[in-house]
């Protein structure tokens, strides 16, 4: 399957924003990935095995509830980070889930709704504060 | 940082800030300085720390604001940069139990020279790690993270910035006789390398508890031990700075003596790596919402050459007024030089540096990003 990965992350992937992966579950994808790519899984996953509090992993344009979610055959996995600091260009207010952002808000990350695939097809797009 | 005379000694400065971390080359007479930098550019740097028992490797700990906490290492002093393949991490909590994670690795201190490879990691939340393979890999040590952490309970938990485990300090005696510092917890001690520990806070206040003088729950910023004499200890404390000379338990407030319209509250504090009698601090406004600003707005370093039974003011050089500076408890360090270098980061990126032991400063540089942590060594 294809997985998208969030920039802050390229330094483990060569500089790749996308690889290929394996596993029936959002857990054996990680797995595989950090078979491939030593590291990448405890940035994203904490020891607890909880996703870190500001990152985001989706399952086509779904977010995974938990790590154990299978993932269909077919499907994408999206590796994400929750955005901060506001916007450089501003989102349509009616598909944000959220505050309404603006060109330079800035917003408390845990206010802020994540950019889902569908809304931003280029998932490493994020700002940090 | 102890060393040598200066004569063609080089001195380094490892500054890590809240984007990455940068290097100051500075030439024998440190008056020409080489800026080298960012490395890690964008990754928040809470600590790095030169190993001076080969004067090569360097630990970072750091993080980004989105992903886990890692420990980075260099093993050619700063030039290139390898992560840890295990970090510190708490023990994995049992099925149904909520266990707790590493926020971020906070405080690095390389063992004793007779114990080649090993460190020691204090985290927030409150964590004790070591290493025995040059910061590779890294084992919790559960006397701490399991008996202490239960004991503290959830005093300091909720700080704005997380409780911090910092001031992991080794008797230059002994391996096995440990002193660290809690951030709203207080200060500790073990005999057995970390297995268990005892309170050591008698004497200091916690005067923002209902019990204003508990066993535990004290708030120390930084603490340090003298190399020359390992039995004198310092503290700059929520409440103050402290003297503690050992076999005594009782801490004695020294910053009392500091002139009333200053006080005695800060972050960070040096000794003379040299003079076990003499150090220095950087006040900060405690007062009220706690500003941890400058106090009046007018930056000075203090220090004591009588173990804090007085304190004279040194500032020229740091701006007279409207100079509202923050110093973190990693941002201010020496260099080991003769006559000893002092250097200060500030919250506002920007480094001050004395080459006569704080008589005189001057701004090194400005416009870096937030400054985290300090520290200066004198290189052969």
């Amino acid at each position: 399957m294809r997985v998208f990965i969030a920039s802050p992350l390229y330094a483990y992937t060569g500089g790749r924003g996308e690889v290929e992966s394996t596993g029936a579950t959002v857990a054996e994808v990680l797995t595989d990935l950090d078979r491939r790519f030593p590291g990448i899984r405890r940035r994203i996953v904490d020891e607890q095995d909880r996703v870190r509090q500001h990152m985001r992993i989706y399952v086509g344009t779904e977010p995974a509830a938990t790590l154990d979610q299978p993932i269909p055959e077919g499907q994408e996995v999206h590796i994400l980070q929750s955005l901060s600091g506001g916007t450089a260009t501003p989102r349509p207010a009616s598909r944000q889930a959220g505050p309404q952002a603006t060109a330079g808000s800035s917003f408390l990350i845990q206010s802020l709704p994540v950019t889902t695939p569908r809304q931003c097809r280029v998932p490493h797009l994020h700002f940090i504060s | 940082m102890a060393g040598p005379k200066r004569s063609k000694r080089r001195t380094l400065l490892m500054i890590g800030t809240r984007k990455g971390a940068f290097f100051f080359h500075g030439d024998p007479a440190r008056r020409a300085w080489r800026l080298d930098g960012p490395h890690l550019l964008g990754c928040i740097v809470h600590h790095l720390v030169l190993d001076p028992r080969d004067s090569r490797t360097m630990l970072m700990a750091t993080r980004t604001g989105h992903l886990g906490p890692v420990v980075m290492r260099s093993t050619d002093r700063g030039r290139t940069w390898t992560e840890s393949t295990q970090p510190p991490a708490f023990a994995k909590a049992p099925e149904g139990q909520t266990g707790r994670a590493v926020d971020h690795t906070f405080w690095l201190s390389p063992g004793l020279p007779s114990q080649p490879g090993v460190w020691w990691a204090g985290t927030s939340p409150h964590g004790l790690f070591r290493s025995q393979d040059g910061g590779v890999t890294w084992s919790g040590i559960e006397g701490f993270n399991r008996d202490l952490v239960a004991r503290i309970g959830t005093i300091g938990q909720d700080t704005p910035d997380g409780a911090v485990t910092h001031s992991i300090l080794v008797d230059p005696r002994d391996p096995a006789h440990l002193y660290v510092g809690l951030s709203g917890g207080g200060s500790f001690e073990s005999l057995d390398g970390g297995a268990s520990w005892r309170a050591l806070n008698q004497g200091v206040a916690a005067t923002f508890l209902p019990d204003k003088d508990p066993e535990i729950g004290q708030d120390p910023h930084i603490m340090a031990l003298h190399p020359l004499k390992p039995d004198r200890l310092y503290q700059q404390n929520h409440c103050g700075i402290y003297r503690l000379d050992r076999p005594g338990d009782v801490w004695t407030r020294v910053g009392m003596n500091m002139p009333k319209t200053v006080g005695d509250i800060g972050f960070p504090l040096v000794l003379h790596p040299r003079d076990p009698d003499t150090l220095w601090v950087i006040p900060m406004d405690g007062t009220t919402v706690w500003p941890r600003t400058s106090p009046g707005g007018k930056p000075a370093v203090y220090r004591s050459r009588n173990a804090g039974k007085s304190w004279e003011r040194q500032a020229a050089g740091l701006p007279t007024r409207d100079a509202w500076l923050t110093i973190k408890r990693q941002a201010f360090d020496d260099d080991g030089g003769e006559p000893l270098g002092l250097y200060f980061g500030t919250t506002s990126g920007e480094i001050w540096m004395s080459t006569d032991e704080g008589k005189r400063w001057r701004c090194l540089a400005r416009h870096l990003p937030e400054i985290y942590s300090v520290q200066a060594a004198s290189l052969g």
